[in-house]
């Protein structure tokens, strides 16, 4: 048996570049930037009109790499194309795969349209570069966590307490890709995955390609070795549209007739039916329809008593929604670990986009991390002089439920942790009670995840809809102490 | 006794009359009005830098090796409750921390532990206060303290304890090495409080419970719950760092007109009387911060300062 050269080289890059890819979202913090190898993510990022010179670089050099090579990306840089190859290991016979070219381009129309139209929700639970974040963040991280505190290795901040529709997604989109991957290999990819059916459009006519020389005899070893489907070995033809460059066909051919090069041959003529153009333009019809119905309906009007907190540099929440694609990564870099995925929150609109659960935590005062990590556009960088400025939401204060208006002991819990010092304790008979300097609150949630007072604390931080800077606190008259002078006592 | 030796004698009795006269003249001045003798109850010193105000002090005390015995596991509980900055005064100085970790390793500590149930996230306010890098370099271990937010991780080292000596604090979640270590030293650091008016030495020992019993304290009586804490094991020695001194917006602090440098430091093994006078020097009246009273009540201490013998030293 020939040694599988050029599937071996496959497996090493993408198993180096799965690694990388799980440190830097997961165990060492700092290098989430690397996220820049994500195409799908650099795209709306770009589109979003925040992008930086080494994403556009990024998606340069990944639609270069497709034009020259075909698809590449799927099977060595995109995390979710090797999650599947592992899934389908020990695998060895494929079935022939019919071409799901129309669902796959409707599904692709569907869901671009409905983002135009304003809802995103398709787009983060198909694009890889969302959907495997959250089995990362709520299936690996949490099942890691479990491990580490059964075995008692002293792992600190591992854990990342997955919401309940976090939770929810991760597990279908799990089992969805487990069964069909382990059902027809990368069908997947060909048929549900926006970025492969962009990526496939690049890949028409790439340079390098694998083709077949007059050598072949139809045998079909290298069709039923395609996890792709994308070899048609009666014809003589390899449809690059769909191939995402495994390799493993090479080595299966006993006549040397698959070559990886410079090839002319056979392209796989773009033949639009009728009916198929309708059935992708009424996909599309479709997504512009759901995305406008859902945008004007599905959203939770501007009322700032149940409205959720953004994420810093969320903006307005019109904006917000637009925008992000629910992938959690600044969930998993949150240090106040208060970002978590949102249920019904934001309205059926933003199903999964994260939210500031100070039940979890709070928004730690000197952390920029959210922002800093964003790989979609949906978080403005704002610097930290700014953002420890920056409303998020303003807190509510309950009296009739406060602790020292009640018991007439001493808390000012809330006030302790208040960063901005917005809640000032006012005397009330024997005690101190809180006094709130709206104009100072910023909403970081502190004082509502301290305060003491269960279920509902005594202060409440509500969200607003259009983030924006609040007064700087103010410098207070310095005190002249006796001891400065010599021994008060 | 012949003649000479008699001589001898008198004049080294003569001598050490006169030395002891002068000595005892210096006490004088130093013990204050009260005039007592003997080693001092409670030590206050101004002056200088946060280590070198240490040295001398313990000195005063009897030195370290009177707190520390060869072979002993050490506590030292700072306070690093916030993710600030050293000059925001929130938390304990990281040189102080440094140099009593030292002097308990030079004792002969086996071990030397330093943590604290912190308000901000563990890791980051370990940070910023920048005790963490100051113990470790001086041998101690640093153990991450915050049951909240690193549930599984940390939760799982404090443990039940039963308080038969509280009022309202019965039962509650307390870290192990407190429980376990044979000496336990606070450090805190003297600062204004929004809740009970003040946080030094009593106030501190929040620090060693879990999250959950903090929010027990705060929802049932929090001057009682501290007083309590302080009844079960006082701490062997109270050393207050009042070298930068946070008087008002207290205990996390808006800026930098809040902070004081005012040089202090006061050491004793009486909470009750550390804390009173360390209300005196963050000027305040010790009679309106509810937990000193309450836990001169138990039995931990006196507020009456002038039974005491106080040595001041000014630097």
């Amino acid at each position: 048996m020939r040694v599988p050269v050029y599937r071996s080289a496959r497996i090493g890059i993408a198993a180096l570049s799965f690694v990388l890819f799980l440190s830097a979202t997961w165990f060492v913090k700092g290098y989430e930037g690397w996220y820049a190898g994500q195409i799908g993510s650099d795209l709306l990022k770009i589109a979003a009109g925040r992008y930086t010179l080494g994403v556009l670089i990024a998606a340069a050099v990944i639609l270069v790499l497709t034009l020259l090579f075909g698809r590449i990306y799927c099977s060595v840089v995109c995390p979710l194309g090797i999650l599947q190859d592992l899934m389908m290991m020990f695998k060895r016979k494929f079935r022939s795969q019919r071409s799901y070219r129309v669902l796959r381009y409707s599904v692709f129309g569907f869901v671009i349209a409905s983002l135009a139209g304003g809802f995103i929700l398709p787009l983060a639970l198909l694009m890889p570069s969302s959907n495997f974040l959250m089995v990362e963040n709520n299936i690996f991280r949490k099942v890691w966590q479990m491990v580490s505190e059964q075995l008692e290795w002293n792992m600190p901040n591992q854990a990342l307490n997955p919401a309940v529709s976090g939770y929810l997604a991760a597990w279908g989109v799990f089992i969805l890709l487990l069964v069909l991957a382990r059902w027809r290999g990368r069908v997947y990819c060909n048929t549900l995955c926006p970025v492969g059916a962009l990526l496939g459009l690049f890949a028409r006519g790439a340079r390098f390609k694998i083709f077949m020389t007059d050598a072949c005899v139809s045998c079909g070893a290298c069709e039923r070795a395609c996890k792709s489907g994308c070899i048609d070995a009666k014809a003589g033809t390899v449809n690059t549209e769909n191939c995402v460059m495994c390799l493993n066909c090479l080595d299966k051919c006993k006549f040397h007739a698959l070559k990886f090069g410079r090839g002319k041959k056979k392209v796989v003529e773009l033949s639009v039916s009728r009916r198929n153009f309708l059935v992708t333009g009424g996909a599309v019809a479709g997504g512009v329809a759901t995305g406008l119905v859902v945008s004007k309906f599905g959203g939770r009007t501007a009322n700032d008593k149940v409205a959720p907190v953004m994420p810093p540099g969320a903006g307005s929440r019109e904006e917000f929604l637009r925008k992000c694609v629910s992938c959690g990564l600044c969930i998993g870099a949150c240090k106040g670990h208060v970002l978590t995925h949102s249920s019904l929150e934001y309205g059926i609109g933003g199903i999964l986009q994260p939210y500031l659960n100070f039940k979890r935590g709070v928004c730690e005062f000197n952390c920029t991390s959210c922002m800093d990590v964003c790989p979609c556009g949906a978080l403005e960088k704002i610097p930290l002089e700014e953002k420890k400025r920056l409303r998020l939401g303003v807190v509510h204060y309950n009296r009739s439920v406060c602790i020292p208006y009640v018991d007439g002991t001493v808390c000012g819990a809330c006030s302790e942790h208040c960063p901005v010092g917005a809640l000032e304790m006012v005397p009330y008979k024997a005690t101190k009670i809180p006094h709130v300097h709206t104009d100072l609150c910023i909403g970081c949630g502190a004082c509502q995840n301290i305060c003491p007072v269960t279920p509902t604390p005594a202060v409440v931080v509500h969200g607003v809809s259009k983030q924006f800077l609040v007064e700087k606190p103010k410098q207070t008259p310095p005190v002249k102490l006796k001891a400065e002078e010599d021994f008060p006592f | 006794m012949n003649r000479r030796d008699f001589l001898k004698t008198a004049a080294t009795l003569a001598a050490l009359g006169v030395v002891s006269k002068v000595a005892g003249a210096v006490k004088q001045t130093s013990a204050g009005a009260a005039g007592k003798s003997g080693p001092a109850d409670l030590v206050a010193i101004r002056g200088g830098e946060p280590e070198e105000m240490f040295d001398r002090a313990i000195r005063e005390l009897g030195g370290m090796e009177k707190f520390v015995k060869k072979g002993q596991t050490v506590l030292v509980k700072p306070n690093i409750g916030w993710d600030r900055p050293v000059e925001a005064a929130a938390n304990t100085n990281p040189k102080l921390v440094a140099r009593i970790v030292r002097r308990c390793k030079e004792a002969g500590a086996k071990e030397v532990y330093v943590f604290d149930t912190t308000c901000s996230r563990w890791d980051l306010a370990y940070k910023s206060s920048g005790i963490a890098e100051a113990a470790r370099k001086e041998g101690a271990i640093v153990v991450g303290g915050d049951s909240a937010s690193d549930k599984g991780y940390l939760e799982k080292y404090y443990v039940d304890v039963e308080n038969p000596n509280g009022r309202r604090l019965k039962k509650f979640k307390w870290h192990r090495l407190v429980k376990d270590c044979d000496v336990f030293i606070n450090v805190p650091v003297l600062k204004h409080h929004g809740g009970p008016g003040m946080t030094s030495a009593m106030k501190n020992l929040m620090g060693t419970v879990s999250k959950g019993t903090q929010r027990y304290f705060h929802a049932n009586d929090l001057n009682q719950c501290i007083a309590d804490i302080c009844a079960y094991r006082k701490p062997d020695l109270n050393v207050i760092d009042a070298y930068r001194v946070m008087v008002k917006r207290g205990p996390r602090g808006v800026d930098s007109s809040d902070v004081k440098l005012l040089k202090y430091q006061l050491l004793g093994t009486d909470i009750v009387a550390l804390d009173t006078a360390a209300a005196a020097v963050i000027g305040f009246d010790h009679r309106r911060i509810g937990h000193i009273a309450l836990g001169e009540k138990l039995g931990l201490g006196t507020r009456n300062l002038k039974k005491l013998n106080i040595k001041r030293i000014t630097v």
